[in-house]
């Protein structure tokens, strides 16, 4: 499965929580109030788990958790580089 | 969780100190309470650190948007809350004036526990002028908080030693909706969303040290409410602040490769945190209310009415959580539960 199916699927299912039925991959999850302190902390746990890669600290920046693709984008080039 | 544990023995299952001192039971639950004394804290710094997070560490930006968006997902839940606490009261012919009613919405009084909701709002709004600071001198800003926590923190140790009256006496006073009480928190979790990554190595090899000092002020706290025979808390003493800082301390130092055990349980249940926190209070009070009429015989065995309490607190709020979630209700789940 793509980075960007597995991060929809896991925001739409855990973080959105009935908000919204559906969420478009360049949606502002922040300024639509999807991601919250909790939120924040949920999603690097889950790319933890999920990707077995450890997101550093100066990683988690608002430019990297905007939206959807914004993350996708980020983890593919983290992960491309780690192989 | 932790927040739900904070607040478990401060309802009616708190039994007064005289009867149950010396007992199993009381250390047990005194053991519980200053364990988690940091648990409030912890919570702060971890919206001070999204608030940072949404003004990007790279930009002097600030999302009012944002923010305000967070204030009303704190906001409406809270709100819904505290009515149907309100309405229970109604219910049992409790008649409270519209004014007072509004004043227990504004500073979160309407439940013991509900007095973070404000406070957290206060933090948010202010978080701007925070974050400013934080970019300016985030060192200074550290300082100034922090000698405002000790003058939070310095009348409880002090009245513990027997010594009240004036300037003591008015600080006690200072109620616990206000952000003054938290400010340091917040504002540290703004330090770490801002600075962290450069902070970070000096702490690492600190790890253990912090680690020891948790441990220590834990023991510390324990000791000195017993020695000073301190009340059930509803305060933090410096030595409880020095716990809390050394808490902290302890899992930023943590290394990325090291993780805690039961963290996926604990990070799975720290997105329901807000609902449980709102949820816990009718549901330990239905049951508590329901244990005293209909099996009173409970009440005396402590250790099985603060284990009922707890799974009352903790698995109602989190049964209906997952009802509203699997349901056709799944649309209100947000406005209720966070």
């Amino acid at each position: 499965m793509e980075t960007s199916t597995i991060l929809h699927n896991f925001i739409l299912d855990e973080l959105v929580k009935g908000r919204k039925k559906t969420i478009g991959d360049d949606d502002d999850l922040l300024a639509e109030g999807i991601i919250d302190s909790l939120g924040i902390l949920q999603l690097v746990a889950f790319i933890e788990e999920k990707f077995n890669f450890t997101v550093p600290d100066e990683d988690v920046v608002i430019e990297n958790f905007m939206s959807v693709n914004a993350l996708s984008k980020y983890l593919d080039q983290k992960l491309a580089t780690k192989h | 969780m932790t927040s739900m544990f904070s607040w478990s023995n401060r309802y009616p299952i708190s039994i007064p100190a005289e009867i149950l001192a010396a007992s199993p039971a009381f250390y047990f639950l005194r053991m519980v309470e200053q364990v988690v004394v940091f648990s409030i804290p912890a919570f702060i710094f971890v919206s001070g650190y999204f608030a940072a997070f949404l003004a990007g560490r790279h930009s002097s930006k600030f999302s009012f948007k944002q923010t305000f968006l967070r204030i009303k997902g704190l906001l409406i839940p809270y709100l819904i809350w505290s009515i149907l606490f309100l309405a229970l009261g109604f219910v049992e012919g409790k008649s409270i004036p519209a004014v007072r009613v509004l004043s227990n919405l504004l500073i979160g009084s309407t439940t013991p526990a509900y007095y973070y909701v404000p406070l957290i709002i206060q933090l948010y709004l202010i978080a701007p002028l925070l974050i400013f600071a934080a970019r300016k001198n985030w060192k200074i800003l550290l300082i100034i908080t922090g000698l405002i926590q000790i003058l939070i923190h310095l009348p409880v140790s002090l009245t513990l030693l027997g010594i009240q009256g004036g300037v003591t006496t008015f600080l006690l006073q200072i109620p616990k909706w206000l952000f003054l009480t938290r400010l340091f928190w917040f504002s540290a979790g703004i330090v770490a969303g801002l600075h962290f990554s450069k902070l970070k190595p000096h702490l690492l090899n600190l790890n253990k040290v912090f680690g020891l000092a948790a441990l220590f002020f834990l023991i510390f706290g324990f000791v000195e409410w017993q020695v000073f025979n301190g009340p059930l808390q509803t305060r933090e003493t410096i030595i409880d602040w020095f716990y809390q800082i050394s808490v902290l301390l302890f899992f930023l130092s943590l290394g990325e490769q090291q993780k805690l055990p039961f963290s996926k349980t604990f990070n799975s249940m720290s997105s329901k945190s807000f609902g449980i926190y709102l949820a816990h209070v009718p549901a330990m009070e239905i049951t508590a209310r329901g244990i005293y009429l209909l099996a009173p015989w409970i009440l005396p065995n402590h250790f099985l009415f603060f284990t009922l309490i707890f799974i009352a607190g903790l698995g109602i709020p989190l049964l209906g959580m997952q009802i509203v979630f699997s349901t056709k209700l799944r649309p209100i789940y947000g406005y209720l539960f966070g």
